[in-house]
């Protein structure tokens, strides 16, 4: 096995052209990374000077948003507290009932609307007509 | 401190030397003759152990060109506390194994043509140079073993490291390497003797 060694098959010049070799593949890998790191730096102190210059020279006016609902809700003044006394007597405290809103009912025909109404009768020559001379609503909602 | 200076300090030290170390640490900080004296310190330690493994020079050069490449890269890594060239070696056998892939990767992918006529050419090649050469006939029989158990038997057995250190190298446990070493020696054994007879 130890013959197996051997002498190497390789002579300084291939060796000074591995050295070579990979100097100059790891040279250039610390340059770019030395230039990357630069432009870096330059492109963030460019970015920051035009940003302060910006803010400098013509302030951004906040556009005023409305205040959000929840807001509003809560600005409302609390319901009236009654004032109770302790010597009044628990009978005495008025209570509010809150009175539901009237409904709004649907569009009622103006007063001005005729009405006509034509039964037919046995004959045929004979036809009822009735017309009415004022709208009431309230024969219209009981009939 | 020249690379000279630190061959002949590693000569007389097995671990790693003080200027070495300094040299290491100079590398390390962007110093790029440091790198280069480090290189010249090594390479032919590293060229050794590629020319061992891989048996082509070509593979060999591209071996140790690959090798210090990732030196570079990874030297920010290096603990001190350890020794260098055990370090450096295990990159190198790591190298290795990726060229021995590539290379059977590539016989794998031969054109059908030159499949058909390689073989018998190879094989009478082979065969004459193995009945004048037996060392030619070992390094072959090495070279047709897996590829752990060939890295085992030629760390082992032809750069007569010891087992403990074969089995840092491969990132494995001693008693896996005297496994593959023991295997790796009858399989070369029956390979010998099947060509003889």
């Amino acid at each position: 096995m130890k013959d197996m060694r051997g002498p190497l098959p390789l002579t300084d010049d291939d060796f000074a052209r591995i050295r070579a070799n990979v100097m100059a593949r790891v040279r250039p890998r610390r340059n770019v990374f030395a230039f990357r790191w630069a432009f870096a730096m330059l492109a963030a102190a460019f970015v920051g000077v035009v940003s302060y210059e910006s803010m400098r020279v013509a302030p951004i006016a906040m556009p005023q948003l409305p205040p959000p609902r929840h807001a509003e809700r809560s600005e409302a003044p609390p319901p009236p507290v009654p004032n109770v006394s302790l010597e009044d007597p628990p009978h005495a405290v008025v209570r509010t009932r809150a009175i539901a809103k009237p409904r709004i009912r649907a569009e009622e025909p103006s007063s001005t609307t005729q009405f006509r109404m034509e039964i037919q009768t046995s004959d045929p020559d004979i036809r009822i007509i009735w017309l009415p001379n004022q709208y009431d609503p309230k024969t219209e909602e009981h009939s | 401190m020249t690379a000279a200076a630190i061959v002949i300090d590693e000569a007389e030290d097995a671990g790693t030397s003080p200027l070495l170390l300094a040299a290491i640490r100079a590398a390390k900080s962007g110093n790029e003759s440091a790198f280069e004296e480090i290189m010249l310190a090594s390479e032919r330690r590293v060229a050794a152990l590629a020319w061992r493994i891989t048996g082509d020079a070509e593979e060999t050069k591209e071996a140790i060109q690959e090798t210090f490449l990732r030196l570079f890269r990874h030297l920010g890594r290096y603990d001190e506390t350890q020794d260098f060239f055990g370090w450096l070696f295990r990159i190198a056998v790591n190298v290795c194994r990726d060229i021995e892939k590539r290379r059977r990767r590539r016989r794998i992918f031969f054109p059908i043509d030159d499949a058909h006529e390689l073989p018998s050419n190879a094989a009478r090649i082979d065969d004459d140079l193995a009945k004048r050469d037996d060392l030619a006939l070992l390094r072959r029989a090495i070279d047709a073993l897996p590829p752990k158990e060939k890295l085992a038997i030629v760390l082992r057995d032809v750069e007569e490291r010891s087992t403990d250190e074969v089995a840092r190298l491969l990132g494995s446990s001693p008693a896996t390497v005297r496994v593959q070493v023991m295997k790796a020696r009858m399989k070369i054994k029956q390979w010998i003797e099947r060509w003889r007879r």
